[in-house]
């Protein structure tokens, strides 16, 4: 449900908002967050008593 | 079942890594408080995925986790400015001549300036493509609510900017805009 029709200058907001937006979206992401998840797969596959809840399947 | 759909929801958070980093960024207004704060909301995604409703949005669920994982973070800390210049270093290697420089050089100044709340909403609803039902189940209030402060949101970046919303003071931007191919070859800087 569009509010009104778009102005230049808001045309002009919602092109920089996209790109301030899509400047990061674009970007590689840093390894960190990679070995992060890495580290946590690890642990929930062989540290199951550490959470317990989840692990119980089986 | 369960289990399943844990270990569904933590697999697929990678997918969504790159949007709440940008979600990030828009929040922080800097990349190394954007990192942290996506590396957080991994941790709480990850160790309580076994509550999000598979088949409900996944990324509306990761970006509430991590607004509100960013809200306590600056009610505990009181937001250290001590660093914008870390974005605006970061932005500083965007093609130097793309059409409409200066404009998006002021306007990230001024949606700097904006309220926490403001840059959120503008995010949501104008960049990550969230609509307005999408953005208030992020941040938990009204659809209303969403669309008042949007457009409250938007009138204060026009102010910051030095516009008024519906003016044409823009003509100067748009010539430029509209004008690229044509003088592209110019040099910037």
């Amino acid at each position: 449900m569009k509010i009104k029709p778009k102005s230049p200058v808001s045309r002009q907001i919602d092109e920089n908002l996209k790109r301030i937006y899509e400047e990061t979206l674009n970007e590689d992401l840093p390894d960190r967050f990679a070995d992060l998840l890495k580290k946590l797969g690890d642990k929930s596959a062989t540290g199951s008593a550490a959470t317990g809840s989840e692990e119980d399947q089986k | 079942m369960i289990v399943d759909n844990t270990s569904d929801t933590r697999g697929q958070l990678t997918l969504h890594l790159k949007p709440m980093r940008a979600f990030a960024v828009s929040l922080t207004r800097n990349l190394a408080e954007a990192d942290d704060l996506v590396q957080d909301t991994i941790v709480k995604a990850w160790t309580n995925a076994d509550r999000f409703t598979p088949g409900t949005n996944l990324q509306a669920w990761l970006f509430t986790i991590l607004r509100n994982n960013y809200y306590s973070s600056l009610r505990k800390h009181r937001r250290e400015v001590a660093d914008p210049d870390g974005i605006h270093a970061q932005s500083l290697f965007v093609k130097p001549d793309h059409d409409g420089k200066l404009a998006y050089a002021d306007f990230q100044r001024a949606f700097d300036q904006l309220s926490d709340e403001h840059r959120e909403v503008l995010t949501l609803v104008g960049a990550s493509g969230f609509t307005c039902e999408e953005a208030a189940e992020t941040m938990g209030v009204p659809v209303g609510t969403v669309k008042s402060r949007t457009s409250r949101a938007r009138k204060r970046l026009s102010e910051l900017m030095g516009l008024a919303e519906g003016k044409a003071v823009l003509d100067g931007v748009d010539r430029v805009n509209d004008g690229v191919m044509s003088r592209s070859g110019k040099q910037a800087a």
